[in-house]
């Protein structure tokens, strides 16, 4: 739906497009430089994998950024804000596949002591310990990620857009992993079998619970639950802000927020309605982010004859 | 002068990188936007230092997790098995003394059937299991199979191949320089 946005929260929108067309060009070149330095490496596998999963939530929200602004038609009335809502579902499941993926790679290779082969490669005429070679792409792929994921976490704030927050997650994740697997390397390179397993064990929990917070958030939403925080399942402080104030001025309404997207829907049951509202006026936190609030509904009381037995 | 990699084609079918001419003593670091006497990311020098001097300490790198090539060296004693059916070819003897010669290490040969041999092998109780598997013998997952490098393909037919151990890598790629060397062999 083609909402009224400020000027900046326009412009954070094109900022979070381009970055993630920067995300998917930059981690695609990770991926390229990863399974030509993997040469059959079964040690390798698991970082392309995790760096193909990754490129998902950067997808997704380029889809969901597409269809977002599509005003509504009669057979989708409330236009497509919602689409930012499965967007962020299949980011969030995304991210935990991830998390669920290492430490089941992991378990799988600590508990069958699965003795990690990585011999020589032959590069420029020269034999060479495949294990440098890895380990120069595993440094490369830690750049982007580094860099991207920190460019996207305050306009993810700003736009209040969980997508994108789940694809800064999953930048996280990705240069955990990359430095991770340098150490795995070097400690497997050193005649400790079971260091890159290990070392992929250790982040694969803190990769996991980004990825199940994310998703906590996401269905929370999918299922009309109040406005949550981007990175963990309460409820958004500038949400509870709302909440307070709308009872302040509503005494004996019963007030619901829900969230399309990054936009507020209130209901106020039992209040008569107002027969003009300034939607802005009601925001009780920072005007800039008064946008968020996008429609006031009421519910008026029932009549008392109504009851019936 | 700025670090510059000049690329010079080889004399066979590799290209070999070299390093220019060592810069006057001078002129090192000096970069003509910078002027004289200026260095060009001192810190990023310095890091890219740190990195190679941390990576030269290591360089003997990979080791063996169950010490399979110190072992041989330190005991002179290589325990081969040689598969006994069909019956291995001049190949495996020459990359036998080749493999001898690199370690310093007298062969002690048991000879037997692929499976008995490849058990032995995947539990430490040799060291290498010379004979004929094809490249993608499902034992793939449980030894490491070296081929000749002329040799690698994926058809499935019967190849002289080495197997060793999993993740012993520091024994896995002297057999394989072994192997590589072995084409230049008479």
């Amino acid at each position: 739906m083609n909402r009224e946005l400020p000027e900046n929260i326009r412009a954070d929108l094109r900022r979070a497009r381009r970055l993630a067309w920067w995300t998917l060009a930059w981690m695609g070149s990770v991926v390229l430089v990863m399974w030509l330095a993997m040469g059959g490496s079964q040690a390798m596998k698991t970082a392309l994998i995790e760096d193909v999963l990754s490129l998902i939530p950067a997808a997704v929200f380029l889809i969901a950024c597409h269809f977002e602004p599509k005003p509504p038609t009669r057979r989708f009335p409330h236009g497509l804000e919602r689409v930012h809502s499965l967007a962020s579902l299949i980011a969030a499941v995304a991210l935990s596949a991830v998390g669920a993926f290492l430490i089941y790679d992991a378990v799988t290779t600590l508990v069958t002591a699965d003795h990690p082969t990585i011999a020589s490669i032959s590069l420029f005429g020269q034999d060479l310990w495949h294990g440098w070679v890895m380990i120069a792409a595993l440094a490369y792929s830690v750049v982007p990620p580094v860099i991207l994921g920190r460019l996207k976490l305050p306009v993810a704030r700003r736009l209040q857009d969980k997508v994108l927050h789940t694809d800064a997650m999953m930048q996280k994740a990705d240069w955990m992993t990359g430095l991770a697997g340098v150490a795995g390397v070097i400690g497997v390179g050193l005649g400790y079998w079971w260091a890159d397993a290990a070392a992929a064990a250790i982040i694969s929990f803190s990769i996991l619970w980004d990825g199940i917070n994310s998703l906590r958030v996401a269905t929370a939403e999918l299922v009309d639950g109040a406005p949550r925080a981007l990175d963990d399942d309460e409820i958004a402080e500038d949400a509870e802000a709302l909440i307070a104030e709308l009872e302040r001025r509503y005494p004996g309404a019963d007030v619901k927020l829900r969230e399309t997207g990054r936009y507020i829907h209130a209901q106020l049951a039992g209040v008569e309605p107002e027969r003009r509202l300034d939607l802005r006026s009601l925001w009780p936190g920072d005007p800039k982010r008064a946008w968020r609030l996008v429609q006031v509904s009421f519910v008026p009381p029932e009549p008392p004859t109504a009851t019936k037995d | 002068m700025p670090l510059r990699w000049s690329r010079t084609l080889g004399a066979g079918k590799y290209d070999v990188w070299r390093l220019p001419s060592a810069p006057s003593g001078d002129a090192r670091g000096d970069v003509p936007w910078l002027g004289a006497g200026r260095v060009a990311f001192p810190r990023l020098r310095l890091g890219l230092g740190l990195a190679v001097l941390a990576l030269a300490g290591c360089a003997d790198l990979p080791k063996d997790p169950e010490g399979t090539l110190e072992r041989i060296r330190a005991s002179g004693e290589l325990r081969v098995g040689l598969i006994a059916d069909p019956q291995p070819d001049g190949t495996a003897g020459r990359y036998l003394a080749r493999v001898a010669g690199a370690t310093g290490a007298r062969p002690a040969i048991v000879s037997g059937p692929s499976e008995r041999l490849l058990t032995e092998l995947e539990h430490g109780r040799l060291d290498l299991v010379l004979g004929e598997l094809r490249p993608d013998t499902p034992w793939t997952s449980h030894v490491n199979i070296v081929l000749h490098p002329d040799q690698q393909t994926n058809e499935p037919v019967l190849v002289t191949a080495a197997a060793a151990r999993h993740g012993e890598n520091a024994w896995i790629m002297l057999l394989e320089r072994e192997a590589g060397r072995l084409g230049g062999d008479p």
